[in-house]
């Protein structure tokens, strides 16, 4: 049984779709991504799972259980959202203490607060918070109540990359601690990989690719090679052009180029250059990366 | 129902009532304001028209204003949640709409008490009118009548919240505005036009008024057909705001509004 289970969903505003048939199971215990473009259906997802939002068709389930009846072991947070701004931080944390049902609450209150390090604005009213703070803040409320499903929609978005960088340590942490599930979006690609095991590409609507990181790269079979010569010449470009690379740079003795397929054909080349002589000073291997990837699959490259 | 999320919930309108000079202002200000105005009003009229004119217009104020108190009150702390962006954080937690509901009832109940006692102590000090000692009986029963009626339009109000947003929120102050004039408040019914006297007896509260000013002329009251009538309209109408408020509620969830409150 999966911590998450969508099958078909269905989301129409109208005549729009902004969810056509979603499946996807979320296994207990996995930190799990969604990728897409802008509209492509993410926060949409979230919100239901979250109980914003209702749905057309289809079916979601949370630890085989109705998504209506699992909300006290759950959280939600997104950067777009907001606390009650009248209130202070610690009068917010305290009322979704109460809310949530959370054991001895002002002591989880106080270890959350140093966690994300937010003790000297707990007096602060919300709506004098930064909108990095904010959203720590948020993290904070997400937290309360040990969620064992937790949705970070874009959760890191404001953050500085000091504090960026504990959050995600903080996250995979709680994670690794209460083998919680995640649900986790984000446009910065390498939160992504840091973060997430498995990873689902959304477009319009649609979950386009389900993978790993790097499966998802392997997709892209190219690589950039930059090769530093101790001497290149308009011969030894001319003879690289012949073996069929692809030049995208040259500038004095360094040489990048493209190069597709398996790494065996990066040996023969270089084996080439040997027997004509090229003495190589440096050499630069660029994998392709998530945000390649991203863009491919959002161009429809791939 | 569960008892953490009421309790919870209520210490969100407590911070927001503390926090919010608005919300104090609500409680005191305006309700106070309104009834030394009438007062000092009647009590000049006094000299022409006697003194049964200072209990009718003070203690209708009182009686008007603790209701209108009471409809605000609860449409105000459901709007509270609009202007302070917080509806996503509220309703992705495990609040359900009954509780925000009997969160808000309850804690507007208690603060329409607050304003009826300062409505009481000022008509008290300030004109010498001690509405209970008419009868403390009917005076409850007007009383109890009036929190339905005003539970029945803030229903109704949240409804319209839930269903088009902030944007129609002027209705959560001007709803009781809007029927005063019809619902005998200051005048006996006999005082208006032929037709807006029918219109007038549709209105349960017309009949809480009528029956109060009855009450300050015989000292009983004759007949209770129109306190039934008010009170199974008031029935039907809290069953149909009710009703209402649930529908609107289902189309906000579809439609997203606590996404992108509008
Ligand atoms: N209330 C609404 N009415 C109509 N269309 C809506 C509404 N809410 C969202 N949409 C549309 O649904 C689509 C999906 O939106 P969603 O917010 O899920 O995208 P997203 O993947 O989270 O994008 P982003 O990366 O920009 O956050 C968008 O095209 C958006 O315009
Ligand atoms: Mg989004």
């Amino acid at each position: 049984m999966g911590a998450l289970s969508v099958t078909g969903l269905v989301k129409k505003y109208g005549d729009f779709t902004a969810l056509a048939g979603i499946n996807l199971t979320v296994k207990k215990g996995e930190f799990f991504g969604l990728l897409g473009p802008n509209g492509a259906g993410k926060s949409t997802l979230i919100n239901i799972i979250g109980g914003l939002l209702s749905y057309d068709a289809g079916t979601a389930t949370a630890f085989g259980l109705p998504l209506q009846e699992v909300k006290q072991r759950m959280n939600v947070v997104s950067a777009y959202a907001d606390l009650h701004s009248i209130l202070t931080v610690e009068q917010n944390l305290r009322v979704y203490a109460h809310i949530y049902g959370v054991k001895d609450r002002e002591k989880k209150i106080a270890d959350l607060l140093s966690m994300f390090e937010l003790q000297h604005l707990k007096s602060k009213r919300s709506n004098h918070l930064s909108s990095g703070e904010k959203s720590r803040v948020m993290l904070c409320k997400g937290l309360l109540n040990d969620p064992e499903l937790l949705l970070l929609d874009e959760c890191t978005v404001g953050l500085d990359p000091d504090i960026a960088e504990k959050t995600r340590r903080i996250l995979l942490a709680y994670q690794q601690r209460t083998g919680a599930t995640i649900l986790f979006t984000s446009h910065y690609m390498h939160e992504v990989e840091e973060l997430c095991g498995r990873i689902a590409f959304l477009q319009q609507g649609k979950i386009l690719k389900i993978g790993t990181a790097s499966v998802l790269k392997q997709m892209i079979k190219r690589q950039i090679i930059s090769i530093d010569f101790v001497k290149a010449d308009p011969a030894l470009l001319a003879f690289l052009r012949e073996k069929g690379v692809i030049i995208t740079h040259s500038e004095g003795n360094t040489i990048s180029f493209e190069l597709h397929e398996e790494d065996e054909k990066l040996y023969k080349l270089l084996n080439r250059l040997f027997q004509q002589g090229y003495k190589i000073k440096d050499l630069k291997i660029t994998k392709s990366t998530l945000d390649d990837v991203f863009i491919k699959i959002a161009r429809h490259e791939i | 129902m569960r008892w953490n999320t009421i309790k919870g919930l209520l210490l969100k309108h407590c911070y927001t009532s503390l926090n919010s000079l608005d919300r104090i202002f609500d409680l005191f200000y305006w309700p106070l304001l309104s009834l030394v105005l009438w007062g000092f009003t009647t009590y000049y009229l006094k000299g022409y028209l006697g003194n049964m004119i200072v209990a009718i217009f003070i203690g209708g104020a009182t009686l008007f204003l603790f209701f209108e108190r009471t409809q605000q009150d609860i449409s105000v702390f459901i709007l509270e949640d609009f202007w302070s962006r917080s509806l996503f954080v509220l309703f992705t937690s495990p609040v359900t709409a009954t509780e925000l509901i009997a969160s808000t009832l309850i804690f507007g109940f208690a603060r329409s008490i607050i304003t009826l006692g300062a409505l009481l102590i000022a008509g008290s000090l300030i004109f010498s009118f001690y509405l209970f000692s008419i009868s403390a009986i009917w005076v409850l029963v007007f009383l109890f009548l009036l929190i339905l009626l005003a539970w029945a339009f803030s229903f109704f109000i949240i409804g319209l919240v839930y269903r088009y947003g902030m944007k129609i929120q002027v209705f959560a102050w001007s709803i009781t505005w809007l029927i005063q004039p019809f619902s005998a408040v200051y005048y006996p019914v006999a005082s208006l036009p032929p037709l807006l006297q029918k219109v007038s007896w549709f209105i349960p509260l017309t009949h809480i008024f009528e029956g109060f000013r009855e009450l300050l002329a015989t000292g009983t009251i004759h007949s209770t057909f129109g306190l039934w009538y008010a009170f199974f309209v008031t029935i039907a109408l809290l069953f149909l705001s009710v009703l209402y408020l649930e529908r609107s509620l289902r189309k906000a969830l579809k439609e997203g509004l606590f996404v992108h409150p509008i």
